[in-house]
Protein backbone atom coordinates (compact mmCIF):
# COMPACT_ATOMS: atom_id res chain seq x y z
CA UNK A 1 0.00 0.00 0.00
CA UNK A 2 1.32 3.45 -0.90
CA UNK A 3 2.42 5.73 1.94
CA UNK A 4 0.07 8.53 2.93
CA UNK A 5 -0.23 11.00 5.80
CA UNK A 6 -4.00 11.34 5.87
CA UNK A 7 -6.92 9.37 4.48
CA UNK A 8 -10.22 10.86 3.32
CA UNK A 9 -13.04 8.45 2.48
CA UNK A 10 -15.85 10.06 0.47
CA UNK A 11 -17.47 6.75 -0.48
CA UNK A 12 -21.17 7.19 -1.26
CA UNK A 13 -20.97 10.95 -1.60
CA UNK A 14 -21.90 12.61 -4.88
CA UNK A 15 -20.63 15.80 -6.50
CA UNK A 16 -19.85 18.38 -5.21
CA UNK A 17 -19.07 16.86 -1.79
CA UNK A 18 -15.94 14.85 -2.74
CA UNK A 19 -14.39 17.94 -4.35
CA UNK A 20 -15.21 20.20 -1.40
CA UNK A 21 -14.00 17.71 1.19
CA UNK A 22 -10.78 17.10 -0.74
CA UNK A 23 -10.18 20.83 -1.03
CA UNK A 24 -10.56 21.22 2.73
CA UNK A 25 -8.38 18.21 3.50
CA UNK A 26 -5.56 19.45 1.27
CA UNK A 27 -5.63 22.89 2.88
CA UNK A 28 -5.00 21.22 6.26
CA UNK A 29 -1.87 19.39 5.06
CA UNK A 30 1.64 20.81 4.97
CA UNK A 31 3.70 20.86 1.79
CA UNK A 32 4.92 17.42 0.80
CA UNK A 33 2.31 15.48 2.76
CA UNK A 34 0.19 12.93 0.95
CA UNK A 35 -3.58 12.59 1.06
CA UNK A 36 -5.18 9.25 0.24
CA UNK A 37 -8.61 9.99 -1.21
CA UNK A 38 -11.20 7.26 -1.64
CA UNK A 39 -14.24 8.04 -3.78
CA UNK A 40 -17.10 6.22 -5.46
CA UNK A 41 -18.46 9.12 -7.55
CA UNK A 42 -17.33 8.47 -11.16
CA UNK A 43 -17.19 12.23 -11.70
CA UNK A 44 -14.14 12.39 -9.42
CA UNK A 45 -12.01 10.93 -12.22
CA UNK A 46 -12.30 14.29 -13.97
CA UNK A 47 -12.99 16.57 -10.99
CA UNK A 48 -10.10 15.58 -8.71
CA UNK A 49 -7.28 16.06 -11.25
CA UNK A 50 -8.76 19.47 -12.06
CA UNK A 51 -8.90 20.44 -8.39
CA UNK A 52 -5.38 19.15 -7.75
CA UNK A 53 -4.06 21.14 -10.70
CA UNK A 54 -5.80 24.31 -9.51
CA UNK A 55 -4.37 23.97 -5.98
CA UNK A 56 -0.81 23.41 -7.20
CA UNK A 57 -0.70 19.85 -5.91
CA UNK A 58 0.08 16.63 -7.78
CA UNK A 59 -1.50 13.20 -8.10
CA UNK A 60 1.26 10.72 -7.31
CA UNK A 61 -0.82 7.72 -8.31
CA UNK A 62 -4.41 6.64 -8.80
CA UNK A 63 -6.18 3.36 -9.30
CA UNK A 64 -9.59 1.75 -9.19
CA UNK A 65 -10.51 -1.10 -6.91
CA UNK A 66 -13.95 -2.43 -7.79
CA UNK A 67 -16.30 0.52 -7.38
CA UNK A 68 -13.77 2.66 -5.48
CA UNK A 69 -11.36 5.21 -6.91
CA UNK A 70 -8.11 5.82 -5.02
CA UNK A 71 -6.06 9.00 -5.43
CA UNK A 72 -2.73 9.66 -3.71
CA UNK A 73 -2.29 13.43 -3.76
CA UNK A 74 0.91 15.21 -2.73
CA UNK A 75 0.40 18.72 -1.40
CA UNK A 76 2.52 21.25 -3.29
CA UNK B 1 -48.05 -1.02 -41.23
CA UNK B 2 -47.22 2.67 -41.00
CA UNK B 3 -47.12 4.12 -37.54
CA UNK B 4 -49.43 7.06 -36.81
CA UNK B 5 -47.85 10.50 -36.65
CA UNK B 6 -48.36 10.83 -32.86
CA UNK B 7 -46.63 7.47 -32.36
CA UNK B 8 -43.75 8.46 -34.64
CA UNK B 9 -43.24 11.66 -32.64
CA UNK B 10 -43.12 9.66 -29.41
CA UNK B 11 -40.67 7.10 -30.78
CA UNK B 12 -38.31 9.68 -32.30
CA UNK B 13 -38.52 11.68 -29.08
CA UNK B 14 -37.57 8.57 -27.13
CA UNK B 15 -34.63 7.94 -29.45
CA UNK B 16 -33.45 11.54 -29.07
CA UNK B 17 -33.63 11.21 -25.29
CA UNK B 18 -31.59 8.01 -25.40
CA UNK B 19 -28.88 9.79 -27.35
CA UNK B 20 -29.06 12.74 -24.95
CA UNK B 21 -28.64 10.39 -21.99
CA UNK B 22 -25.74 8.56 -23.61
CA UNK B 23 -23.95 11.77 -24.61
CA UNK B 24 -24.48 13.47 -21.26
CA UNK B 25 -23.24 10.38 -19.45
CA UNK B 26 -20.18 9.84 -21.65
CA UNK B 27 -19.12 13.51 -21.65
CA UNK B 28 -19.80 14.02 -17.92
CA UNK B 29 -22.20 16.84 -18.87
CA UNK B 30 -23.66 18.08 -15.60
CA UNK B 31 -25.19 21.46 -14.86
CA UNK B 32 -24.64 21.15 -11.12
CA UNK B 33 -21.11 19.97 -11.80
CA UNK B 34 -20.68 23.03 -13.99
CA UNK B 35 -21.54 25.32 -11.06
CA UNK B 36 -19.32 23.25 -8.74
CA UNK B 37 -16.34 23.49 -11.12
CA UNK B 38 -16.79 27.27 -11.21
CA UNK B 39 -17.32 27.81 -7.48
CA UNK B 40 -14.83 25.24 -6.15
CA UNK B 41 -12.14 25.27 -8.83
CA UNK B 42 -12.62 28.46 -10.84
CA UNK B 43 -13.12 26.41 -14.03
CA UNK B 44 -15.93 27.24 -16.47
CA UNK B 45 -15.52 24.51 -19.08
CA UNK B 46 -18.74 22.68 -18.23
CA UNK B 47 -20.59 25.95 -17.64
CA UNK B 48 -19.69 27.01 -21.18
CA UNK B 49 -20.81 23.59 -22.45
CA UNK B 50 -24.23 24.20 -20.88
CA UNK B 51 -24.53 27.76 -22.19
CA UNK B 52 -23.19 26.79 -25.61
CA UNK B 53 -25.79 24.05 -25.89
CA UNK B 54 -28.42 26.72 -25.24
CA UNK B 55 -26.81 28.99 -27.85
CA UNK B 56 -26.78 26.23 -30.46
CA UNK B 57 -30.43 25.40 -29.78
CA UNK B 58 -31.27 29.11 -29.96
CA UNK B 59 -29.49 29.51 -33.29
CA UNK B 60 -31.44 26.60 -34.72
CA UNK B 61 -34.77 27.91 -33.45
CA UNK B 62 -34.07 31.35 -34.97
CA UNK B 63 -33.32 29.79 -38.36
CA UNK B 64 -36.29 27.42 -38.36
CA UNK B 65 -38.70 30.17 -37.28
CA UNK B 66 -37.33 32.53 -39.91
CA UNK B 67 -37.87 29.85 -42.58
CA UNK B 68 -41.45 29.36 -41.41
CA UNK B 69 -40.71 25.77 -40.42
CA UNK B 70 -41.42 26.24 -36.71
CA UNK B 71 -43.72 28.38 -34.60
CA UNK B 72 -43.29 27.90 -30.86
CA UNK B 73 -45.64 30.61 -29.63
CA UNK B 74 -47.98 27.91 -28.26
CA UNK B 75 -45.37 25.63 -26.73
CA UNK B 76 -45.73 23.21 -23.83
CA UNK B 77 -45.08 24.80 -21.36
CA UNK B 78 -45.89 28.28 -22.63
CA UNK B 79 -42.38 29.71 -22.37
CA UNK B 80 -43.30 32.94 -24.17
CA UNK B 81 -46.57 33.60 -22.35
CA UNK B 82 -47.43 37.26 -21.88
CA UNK B 83 -48.37 36.45 -18.30
CA UNK B 84 -44.97 37.24 -16.77
CA UNK B 85 -44.81 35.49 -13.38
CA UNK B 86 -41.38 36.82 -12.42
CA UNK B 87 -41.66 35.74 -8.77
CA UNK B 88 -42.41 32.16 -9.85
CA UNK B 89 -39.35 32.12 -12.05
CA UNK B 90 -36.99 33.57 -9.43
CA UNK B 91 -38.30 31.59 -6.47
CA UNK B 92 -38.69 28.36 -8.41
CA UNK B 93 -35.25 28.66 -9.98
CA UNK B 94 -33.58 29.38 -6.66
CA UNK B 95 -35.36 26.47 -4.96
CA UNK B 96 -34.34 24.21 -7.82
CA UNK B 97 -30.71 25.32 -7.64
CA UNK B 98 -30.57 24.66 -3.89
CA UNK B 99 -32.32 21.34 -4.35
CA UNK B 100 -30.08 20.03 -7.08
CA UNK B 101 -26.99 20.77 -5.00
CA UNK B 102 -28.36 18.90 -2.00
CA UNK B 103 -29.54 15.96 -4.10
CA UNK B 104 -26.34 15.50 -6.09
CA UNK B 105 -27.67 16.74 -9.42
CA UNK B 106 -30.54 18.22 -11.40
CA UNK B 107 -33.43 16.31 -12.95
CA UNK B 108 -31.37 15.20 -15.94
CA UNK B 109 -28.45 14.14 -13.73
CA UNK B 110 -30.84 12.24 -11.48
CA UNK B 111 -31.95 10.21 -14.49
CA UNK B 112 -28.34 9.68 -15.62
CA UNK B 113 -27.43 8.51 -12.11
CA UNK B 114 -30.31 6.01 -12.10
CA UNK B 115 -29.01 4.63 -15.38
CA UNK B 116 -25.60 4.28 -13.73
CA UNK B 117 -27.02 2.23 -10.82
CA UNK B 118 -27.50 4.99 -8.25
CA UNK B 119 -30.46 3.94 -6.11
CA UNK B 120 -30.32 7.21 -4.15
CA UNK B 121 -31.30 8.99 -7.35
CA UNK B 122 -34.15 6.53 -7.86
CA UNK B 123 -35.63 7.73 -4.55
CA UNK B 124 -34.97 11.34 -5.63
CA UNK B 125 -36.84 10.65 -8.89
CA UNK B 126 -39.87 9.29 -7.03
CA UNK B 127 -40.01 12.31 -4.72
CA UNK B 128 -39.47 14.84 -7.51
CA UNK B 129 -42.19 13.11 -9.51
CA UNK B 130 -44.50 13.01 -6.53
CA UNK B 131 -44.18 16.72 -5.82
CA UNK B 132 -44.36 17.60 -9.52
CA UNK B 133 -47.62 15.62 -9.66
CA UNK B 134 -48.82 17.41 -6.52
CA UNK B 135 -48.06 20.79 -8.08
CA UNK B 136 -49.67 20.10 -11.46
CA UNK B 137 -52.51 17.66 -10.86
CA UNK B 138 -53.88 18.63 -7.42
CA UNK B 139 -54.92 21.85 -5.63
CA UNK B 140 -51.53 22.14 -3.92
CA UNK B 141 -50.27 24.97 -6.14
CA UNK B 142 -53.61 26.77 -5.93
CA UNK B 143 -53.70 26.60 -2.13
CA UNK B 144 -50.04 27.34 -1.37
CA UNK B 145 -48.81 29.56 -4.18
CA UNK B 146 -51.49 30.92 -6.50
CA UNK B 147 -52.75 33.93 -4.57
CA UNK B 148 -49.41 35.58 -3.94
CA UNK B 149 -47.82 34.51 -7.21
CA UNK B 150 -50.73 35.80 -9.31
CA UNK B 151 -50.76 39.09 -7.36
CA UNK B 152 -47.24 39.79 -8.56
CA UNK B 153 -47.67 38.53 -12.14
CA UNK B 154 -47.41 41.19 -14.83
CA UNK B 155 -49.70 41.12 -17.85
CA UNK B 156 -47.29 42.19 -20.57
CA UNK B 157 -50.10 42.53 -23.11
CA UNK B 158 -51.30 45.58 -21.15
CA UNK B 159 -47.98 47.19 -22.06
CA UNK B 160 -48.22 46.30 -25.73
CA UNK B 161 -46.02 43.20 -25.63
CA UNK B 162 -47.46 40.15 -27.37
CA UNK B 163 -45.25 37.79 -25.36
CA UNK B 164 -42.35 37.75 -22.91
CA UNK B 165 -39.83 36.91 -25.62
CA UNK B 166 -37.05 39.49 -25.66
CA UNK B 167 -37.81 40.60 -29.27
CA UNK B 168 -41.48 41.23 -28.44
CA UNK B 169 -40.60 43.11 -25.27
CA UNK B 170 -38.15 45.34 -27.10
CA UNK B 171 -40.62 45.78 -29.97
CA UNK B 172 -43.17 47.12 -27.45
CA UNK B 173 -40.55 49.57 -26.14
CA UNK B 174 -38.96 50.63 -29.41
CA UNK B 175 -41.41 49.91 -32.21
CA UNK B 176 -38.69 48.07 -34.13
CA UNK B 177 -40.05 44.98 -35.88
CA UNK B 178 -39.88 41.93 -33.63
CA UNK B 179 -38.50 39.71 -36.39
CA UNK B 180 -35.55 42.07 -36.86
CA UNK B 181 -34.96 42.20 -33.11
CA UNK B 182 -35.16 38.42 -32.98
CA UNK B 183 -32.21 38.08 -35.33
CA UNK B 184 -30.28 40.88 -33.66
CA UNK B 185 -30.72 39.75 -30.06
CA UNK B 186 -30.51 36.06 -30.82
CA UNK B 187 -27.55 36.52 -33.12
CA UNK B 188 -25.62 38.57 -30.57
CA UNK B 189 -26.32 36.08 -27.78
CA UNK B 190 -25.28 33.12 -29.94
CA UNK B 191 -22.09 34.71 -31.21
CA UNK B 192 -21.01 36.17 -27.86
CA UNK B 193 -21.68 32.90 -26.03
CA UNK B 194 -19.81 30.73 -28.52
CA UNK B 195 -16.86 33.14 -28.82
CA UNK B 196 -16.50 33.40 -25.05
CA UNK B 197 -16.79 29.64 -24.70
CA UNK B 198 -14.09 29.01 -27.29
CA UNK B 199 -11.83 31.56 -25.60
CA UNK B 200 -12.00 29.54 -22.38
CA UNK B 201 -9.23 26.93 -22.38
CA UNK B 202 -11.15 24.64 -20.05
CA UNK B 203 -13.95 24.49 -22.62
CA UNK B 204 -12.01 24.29 -25.90
CA UNK B 205 -9.32 22.07 -24.42
CA UNK B 206 -11.78 19.35 -23.44
CA UNK B 207 -13.41 17.55 -26.38
CA UNK B 208 -16.13 16.25 -24.07
CA UNK B 209 -17.37 19.80 -23.45
CA UNK B 210 -17.52 20.61 -27.15
CA UNK B 211 -19.26 17.35 -28.05
CA UNK B 212 -21.77 17.84 -25.23
CA UNK B 213 -22.57 21.39 -26.31
CA UNK B 214 -23.08 20.48 -29.96
CA UNK B 215 -24.97 17.23 -29.42
CA UNK B 216 -27.21 18.37 -26.57
CA UNK B 217 -27.98 21.69 -28.24
CA UNK B 218 -28.77 19.79 -31.42
CA UNK B 219 -31.03 17.31 -29.65
CA UNK B 220 -33.01 20.11 -27.99
CA UNK B 221 -33.42 21.73 -31.41
CA UNK B 222 -34.39 18.33 -32.78
CA UNK B 223 -37.11 18.07 -30.15
CA UNK B 224 -38.58 21.41 -31.23
CA UNK B 225 -38.54 20.41 -34.92
CA UNK B 226 -39.90 16.94 -34.23
CA UNK B 227 -42.92 18.23 -32.32
CA UNK B 228 -43.42 21.53 -34.17
CA UNK B 229 -42.35 20.66 -37.71
CA UNK B 230 -44.33 18.76 -40.36
CA UNK B 231 -44.53 15.48 -38.41
CA UNK B 232 -45.43 17.22 -35.17
CA UNK B 233 -48.11 19.33 -36.84
CA UNK B 234 -49.57 16.19 -38.40
CA UNK B 235 -49.63 14.59 -34.95
CA UNK B 236 -51.43 17.58 -33.42
CA UNK B 237 -54.04 17.53 -36.17
CA UNK B 238 -54.48 13.76 -35.93
CA UNK B 239 -55.06 13.95 -32.18
CA UNK B 240 -57.61 16.70 -32.63
CA UNK B 241 -59.95 14.24 -34.34
CA UNK B 242 -59.81 11.68 -31.53
CA UNK B 243 -62.54 11.26 -28.92
CA UNK B 244 -59.97 10.10 -26.36
CA UNK B 245 -56.95 12.30 -26.72
CA UNK B 246 -53.48 11.28 -25.56
CA UNK B 247 -51.97 13.63 -23.01
CA UNK B 248 -49.21 16.12 -23.65
CA UNK B 249 -49.37 16.37 -27.43
CA UNK B 250 -48.04 19.69 -28.62
CA UNK B 251 -44.98 21.71 -29.56
CA UNK B 252 -42.25 21.06 -27.01
CA UNK B 253 -38.72 19.95 -26.43
CA UNK B 254 -36.88 18.23 -23.63
CA UNK B 255 -37.54 19.06 -20.00
CA UNK B 256 -37.57 16.71 -17.04
CA UNK B 257 -39.34 17.79 -13.85
CA UNK B 258 -42.97 17.82 -14.97
CA UNK B 259 -42.32 14.66 -17.05
CA UNK B 260 -41.19 12.89 -13.88
CA UNK B 261 -44.63 13.66 -12.45
CA UNK B 262 -46.20 12.45 -15.70
CA UNK B 263 -44.18 9.24 -15.45
CA UNK B 264 -45.56 8.50 -11.98
CA UNK B 265 -49.05 9.39 -13.24
CA UNK B 266 -48.61 6.83 -16.01
CA UNK B 267 -47.25 4.19 -13.60
CA UNK B 268 -50.37 4.62 -11.44
CA UNK B 269 -52.37 3.15 -14.38
CA UNK B 270 -49.89 1.45 -16.71
CA UNK B 271 -52.61 0.12 -18.98
CA UNK B 272 -53.67 3.63 -19.95
CA UNK B 273 -51.35 4.37 -22.86
CA UNK B 274 -52.93 7.80 -23.35
CA UNK B 275 -50.78 8.83 -20.36
CA UNK B 276 -47.55 8.08 -22.25
CA UNK B 277 -46.32 11.52 -23.25
CA UNK B 278 -43.25 12.92 -25.01
CA UNK B 279 -41.97 13.79 -21.55
CA UNK B 280 -42.53 10.32 -20.11
CA UNK B 281 -40.55 8.73 -22.94
CA UNK B 282 -37.88 11.40 -22.56
CA UNK B 283 -37.42 10.37 -18.93
CA UNK B 284 -37.17 6.69 -19.87
CA UNK B 285 -34.90 7.41 -22.83
CA UNK B 286 -32.34 9.37 -20.81
CA UNK B 287 -32.15 6.61 -18.18
CA UNK B 288 -31.74 3.95 -20.87
CA UNK B 289 -29.06 5.91 -22.72
CA UNK B 290 -27.12 6.34 -19.50
CA UNK B 291 -27.55 2.66 -18.61
CA UNK B 292 -26.16 1.58 -21.96
CA UNK B 293 -23.06 3.76 -21.54
CA UNK B 294 -22.58 2.59 -17.95
CA UNK B 295 -22.75 -1.09 -18.92
CA UNK B 296 -20.57 -0.74 -22.03
CA UNK B 297 -17.87 1.21 -20.14
CA UNK B 298 -18.05 -1.05 -17.09
CA UNK B 299 -19.09 1.80 -14.81
CA UNK B 300 -22.47 0.49 -13.69
CA UNK B 301 -22.37 0.50 -9.91
CA UNK B 302 -25.08 0.18 -7.27
CA UNK B 303 -24.87 3.11 -4.85
CA UNK B 304 -26.96 3.67 -1.71
CA UNK B 305 -27.05 6.21 1.13
CA UNK B 306 -24.02 6.24 3.46
CA UNK B 307 -25.45 8.24 6.36
CA UNK B 308 -28.61 9.84 7.70
CA UNK B 309 -27.25 13.23 6.59
CA UNK B 310 -26.84 11.93 3.05
CA UNK B 311 -30.45 10.67 3.06
CA UNK B 312 -31.88 13.90 4.50
CA UNK B 313 -29.97 16.05 1.97
CA UNK B 314 -31.29 14.00 -0.93
CA UNK B 315 -34.87 14.04 0.39
CA UNK B 316 -34.89 17.80 0.99
CA UNK B 317 -33.20 18.40 -2.35
CA UNK B 318 -35.76 16.28 -4.18
CA UNK B 319 -38.69 18.15 -2.59
CA UNK B 320 -37.15 21.50 -3.55
CA UNK B 321 -36.58 20.32 -7.13
CA UNK B 322 -40.09 18.91 -7.47
CA UNK B 323 -41.73 22.10 -6.27
CA UNK B 324 -39.17 24.56 -7.63
CA UNK B 325 -38.99 22.90 -11.03
CA UNK B 326 -42.74 23.27 -11.58
CA UNK B 327 -42.80 26.81 -10.17
CA UNK B 328 -39.99 27.75 -12.54
CA UNK B 329 -41.76 25.98 -15.41
CA UNK B 330 -38.65 23.95 -16.08
CA UNK B 331 -35.24 22.81 -14.95
CA UNK B 332 -31.60 23.21 -15.97
CA UNK B 333 -32.45 21.64 -19.33
CA UNK B 334 -36.13 22.58 -19.60
CA UNK B 335 -35.56 26.27 -18.95
CA UNK B 336 -31.76 26.51 -19.09
CA UNK B 337 -31.55 25.21 -22.66
CA UNK B 338 -35.04 24.58 -24.08
CA UNK B 339 -36.58 27.72 -22.59
CA UNK B 340 -33.61 29.97 -23.35
CA UNK B 341 -33.77 28.82 -26.98
CA UNK B 342 -37.16 30.61 -27.20
CA UNK B 343 -35.63 33.92 -25.99
CA UNK B 344 -38.27 34.06 -23.24
CA UNK B 345 -37.26 36.51 -20.52
CA UNK B 346 -38.53 34.18 -17.82
CA UNK B 347 -36.18 31.44 -19.01
CA UNK B 348 -33.17 33.71 -18.51
CA UNK B 349 -34.42 34.57 -15.02
CA UNK B 350 -34.77 30.88 -14.18
CA UNK B 351 -31.30 30.07 -15.56
CA UNK B 352 -29.74 32.81 -13.47
CA UNK B 353 -31.62 31.95 -10.29
CA UNK B 354 -30.81 28.22 -10.61
CA UNK B 355 -27.10 29.05 -10.87
CA UNK B 356 -27.41 31.50 -7.96
CA UNK B 357 -29.25 29.01 -5.73
CA UNK B 358 -26.73 26.27 -6.46
CA UNK B 359 -23.68 28.50 -5.97
CA UNK B 360 -25.11 29.89 -2.72
CA UNK B 361 -25.66 26.39 -1.37
CA UNK B 362 -22.19 25.19 -2.32
CA UNK B 363 -20.49 28.17 -0.70
CA UNK B 364 -22.52 27.76 2.50
CA UNK B 365 -21.71 24.04 2.55
CA UNK B 366 -18.02 24.83 2.14
CA UNK B 367 -18.02 27.45 4.93
CA UNK B 368 -19.63 24.98 7.32
CA UNK B 369 -17.25 22.24 6.23
CA UNK B 370 -14.18 24.46 6.55
CA UNK B 371 -15.19 25.54 10.06
CA UNK B 372 -15.96 21.91 11.06
CA UNK B 373 -19.70 22.63 11.41
CA UNK B 374 -18.99 25.28 14.08
CA UNK B 375 -20.09 27.99 11.70
CA UNK B 376 -23.79 28.69 12.05
CA UNK B 377 -26.02 28.60 8.99
CA UNK B 378 -26.75 32.32 9.33
CA UNK B 379 -23.06 33.15 9.66
CA UNK B 380 -22.22 31.07 6.59
CA UNK B 381 -25.13 32.60 4.63
CA UNK B 382 -24.17 36.20 5.48
CA UNK B 383 -20.51 35.58 4.68
CA UNK B 384 -21.44 33.94 1.37
CA UNK B 385 -23.64 36.88 0.38
CA UNK B 386 -20.74 39.22 1.22
CA UNK B 387 -18.44 37.06 -0.97
CA UNK B 388 -20.97 37.47 -3.80
CA UNK B 389 -21.00 41.26 -3.30
CA UNK B 390 -24.70 41.17 -2.42
CA UNK B 391 -24.19 42.42 1.13
CA UNK B 392 -21.74 44.98 2.56
CA UNK B 393 -18.49 43.65 4.04
CA UNK B 394 -19.52 44.83 7.52
CA UNK B 395 -22.01 41.95 7.67
CA UNK B 396 -19.34 39.25 7.21
CA UNK B 397 -19.30 36.76 10.09
CA UNK B 398 -16.59 34.36 8.85
CA UNK B 399 -13.30 34.83 7.06
CA UNK B 400 -13.15 33.09 3.68
CA UNK B 401 -11.64 29.61 4.19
Amino acid sequence: MAHFDRELDTSGLNCPMPVMQTKKALKNLTAGQILHLIATDPGTRDDIPGLVDQLGCAIQSSDQDGGKYHFYIRKG
Amino acid sequence: MELSSPTQVLLWGFFGAMVLGAVASKTNFCTMGAVSDWINMGKKGRLWAWLSAAAIALAGVLILEAMGMLDIESSIPPYRTASFAWLRYLLGGCMFGIGMTLAGGCGNKTLLNIGGGNLKSLLVFVIIGGFAFLMTKTDFYAVVFHSWISATTIDLAAFGARSQSLPHLLHALSGIEARTLSFAIGGILVVVTLVMALRDRHFRGNAHNIVAAVMIGGIILGGWYLTGGPLGQAAIEAVDWLDEKPLGVGIQSYTFINPMGEALYYLSAPGDLLRVTFGVLAVVGVMLGSLIVAVVTGKFQIVWFTSRNDLVNHLVGAVLMGIGGVLAMGCTIGQGITGVSTLALGSFLVLGSIIFGSALTMKIQYYRMAYDEEATFVGALLSTLVDMHLLPAALRRLDPP
